[in-house]
């Protein structure tokens, strides 16, 4: 079983020593010419006026919690699909349920202004 | 054991030469032609070697210079650490993905078995999904680390971008899923022998979304707000340079030949030529011998497996260079609002015909 | 002329599902790309003419201006090859930029010699704004804006022409100048 992954793990060996080696090769290759002006973040010719490490819109830990939400509605359909010609209509009407729920959620979201990016 | 190992080294070595060594310095190279022909202009055409310019293909040699010499930025305030880790975590994803990919069926040579895939995982699908969902952290540390206002906000919309069209995502393949029955990768191609198999037949709604969804997931434009260079600067890699700006490049194009190599194996017959099974290949070929077959319908079946990834990059970039960026809100409408439920109403469908003809 | 937008336009269920419209503008932009393929990829067989791509080579090959172009400015060199100018200074004093630098000489007064000429006449090309003041303030014919524009220095010292980089024998200068005496000859003539 875990044979074949052998391959995947040399590949991801492989992967990390390309990636790793680009990093080491470009702090190494290229010239190092540091000064006060320069080091400061890029915010179009002005210095920094404010620190990014703020609060930002609640939106995105909104869509965050929806894609955990979300997700795992898809992970518990991967099984289901693989196996669908056998449950046969068991199976179907089984998952109309589970997806109505979840429709049921999704629409509760939606009218609640959850999806909205105004 | 020892050949098997050396197999599996022969191939990832092939798919690191035609994906690290070949599509992606190529595809720089093909972006900025094809964007040129396309507005009926020339394109890059002035690095030359000696006074011959080869179409301007120098120029992939001279980015790659510039690149390795350029200096090796860090701002202050930045976090040293993470701002090193940020793109090593973008580009590994973009590789490892092509250990499920397979290239092409299974072939006898010479007795032995070959399978040309790197790992024959019978969750391929989901491991391709799993590995690709990490890159997400490579940017947003990208976009946290680097002190940057613009960084930050780029961070901040890739995130709910990428995790919003990664649902779309896993759920535009169910129906694929549902109709071949399995999640491995070469089982799905094999099943499309038969031309009228293919999924783009099958599943031609999950087709048009599941292509859009990968596109938004690569956030290449009309997706692009995460690195929207009106309004962001560069997104996420704003405080990136030299080779680790072009890391977060290089990953990006080679997960434009990911989403091709994906869509070929899930809606385009993988290796297979249309009306050419296997077996038709293999007698056609039968006056070479056994092993000469197989290794002739094994080179054609790569190639015609890479023309298709082309085409699909071809098409990626024919869209990238037609369509106008979407706005940020309008990106999150169509993830949520439209290609959520339809891909639901997706996997109904699928679920009420495929009942409906056993 | 300026129109108006409608921008609330009813789009039919068609339009609204976008791909059919995204589908029509991918084959504009795919017919562009595979025309232009065709008569790219051989350019260096055929001729301009030949290919679809108006492009132009830029140090290989240079634009065909109209008459009317506005280029650097530059003195003209007439048949006894002496420069027109008369160091009278009206364009010095027409120009918006400032740019002309002129220092007159006086002669003796004998027969059949002019009586003013410049000792000296710069042109700084960086402060230059190509607008045509000169050319349309000279009396004597003597400054013409040509047709070159590629103007670029590593120096902005070399940007500053004298008289020796600025004459430019009066024989090359014929059509601008037919077009100058055809738009400003109310005024000069």
């Amino acid at each position: 079983m875990l044979e074949s992954y052998t391959g995947a793990a040399i590949l991801l060996l492989i992967a990390t020593a390309i990636a790793v080696g680009m990093v080491v090769a470009t702090s190494i290759l290229g010239p190092k010419r540091n000064f006060a002006d320069k080091m400061e973040p890029f915010e179009c010719g002005e210095s920094q006026l404010v620190s990014p490490y703020q609060r930002f819109s609640v939106k995105f830990y909104l869509v965050a919690v929806l894609f955990i939400l979300f997700d795992i509605e898809a992970v518990f359909l991967f099984p289901w699909a693989i196996l669908y010609k056998k449950l046969g209509l068991f199976g179907l009407i089984e998952m109309m349920v589970f997806l109505l729920i979840l429709g049921v959620g999704l629409t509760y979201v939606w009218i609640r202004g959850g999806l909205d990016w105004e | 054991m020892w050949i098997d190992l050396a197999i599996t080294m022969v191939k990832i070595i092939f798919i690191l030469t035609v994906t690290v060594g070949f599509f992606a310095p190529v595809l720089t190279w093909v972006e900025r032609k094809q964007s040129a022909m396309m507005q009926d202009r020339v394109g890059a055409n002035r690095a030359d070697i000696f006074g011959f310019t080869a179409l301007g293909l120098f120029h992939i040699i001279a980015d790659a210079l510039k690149m390795f010499t350029k200096e090796d930025f860090i701002p202050q305030g930045a976090n040293r650490a993470l701002h090193t880790l940020a793109p090593i975590i973008a580009l590994i994803p973009a590789i490892l993905t092509f250990a499920v990919v397979p290239f092409g069926g299974q072939y006898t040579l010479w007795g032995k078995e070959v399978n040309l895939v790197i790992s024959d995982l019978d969750v391929g699908l989901l491991f391709v999904f799993a590995i690709a969902s990490i890159a997400t952290y490579g940017y947003v540390v990208a976009g946290w680390s680097s002190n940057n206002n613009w960084s930050l906000l780029g961070a901040m919309r890739t995130a709910s971008q990428m995790i919003s069209y990664e649902v779309t995502m896993g759920l535009t393949v169910i129906g694929v899923l549902m109709v071949y029955g399995s999640m491995q990768l070469t089982q799905i191609g094999a099943a499309q022998e038969d031309f009228w198999r293919w999924g783009f037949f099958l599943q031609p709604v999950g087709f048009v979304m599941f292509f859009a969804a990968s596109i938004a997931e690569n956030k290449r434009v009309p997706f692009d707000a995460p690195e929207a260079e009106s309004e962001l600067v560069a997104g996420y890699f704003t405080e990136y340079s030299g080779l680790k700006f072009g890391m977060f490049f290089m990953a990006e194009f080679i997960e434009m030949v990911t989403i091709g190599a994906i869509m070929t194996i899930l809606f385009f017959g993988a290796w297979h030529l249309p009306f050419l099974t296997t077996a038709d290949l293999l007698s056609m070929f039968d006056f070479l011998g056994d092993n000469g077959a197989n290794l002739v319908v094994m080179l054609i079946h790569v190639g015609v497996f890479f023309g298709k990834v082309t085409f699909f990059i071809f098409v990626q970039m024919v869209i990238r260079w037609t369509l106008p960026r979407f706005r940020y809100d309008q990106i999150m409408k169509l993830g949520w609002k439209i290609l959520l439920p339809l891909s639901l109403a997706n996997i109904v469908v699928t679920g009420i015909i495929i009942l409906a003809l056993n | 002329m300026a129109y108006y937008v409608d921008r609330n336009v009813k789009m039919t269920w068609w339009e609204r599902t976008y791909i059919p419209e995204i589908l029509r503008g991918m084959m504009i932009t795919s017919r562009h790309f595979f025309r232009n393929i065709f008569g790219f990829v051989p350019f260096f067989l055929g001729k301009k003419k030949d290919r679809e791509i108006f492009t132009v080579y830029y140090p290989e090959e240079t634009m065909q201006f109209p008459i009317a172009y506005r280029g650097r400015p530059v003195l003209a060199l007439n048949e006894d090859n002496r420069p027109n100018c008369v160091a009278c200074g009206l364009c010095e004093i027409a120009c918006p930029a400032y740019c002309i630098d002129i220092i007159p000489g006086e002669n003796s007064g004998k027969q059949n010699e002019v009586e003013r000429y410049p000792v000296k006449f710069t042109i700084d090309y960086a402060v230059c704004i190509f607008c045509g003041f000169c050319e349309e303030a000279c009396p004597e014919e003597a400054i013409f804006m040509s047709d070159q524009y590629d103007i670029t220095m590593l120096d902005r010292k070399k940007m500053k022409y004298d008289m020796e980089q600025l004459l430019v024998p009066v024989s090359e200068l014929k059509d601008r100048m037919d077009f100058c005496r055809k738009m400003y000859g109310k005024w000069n003539y």
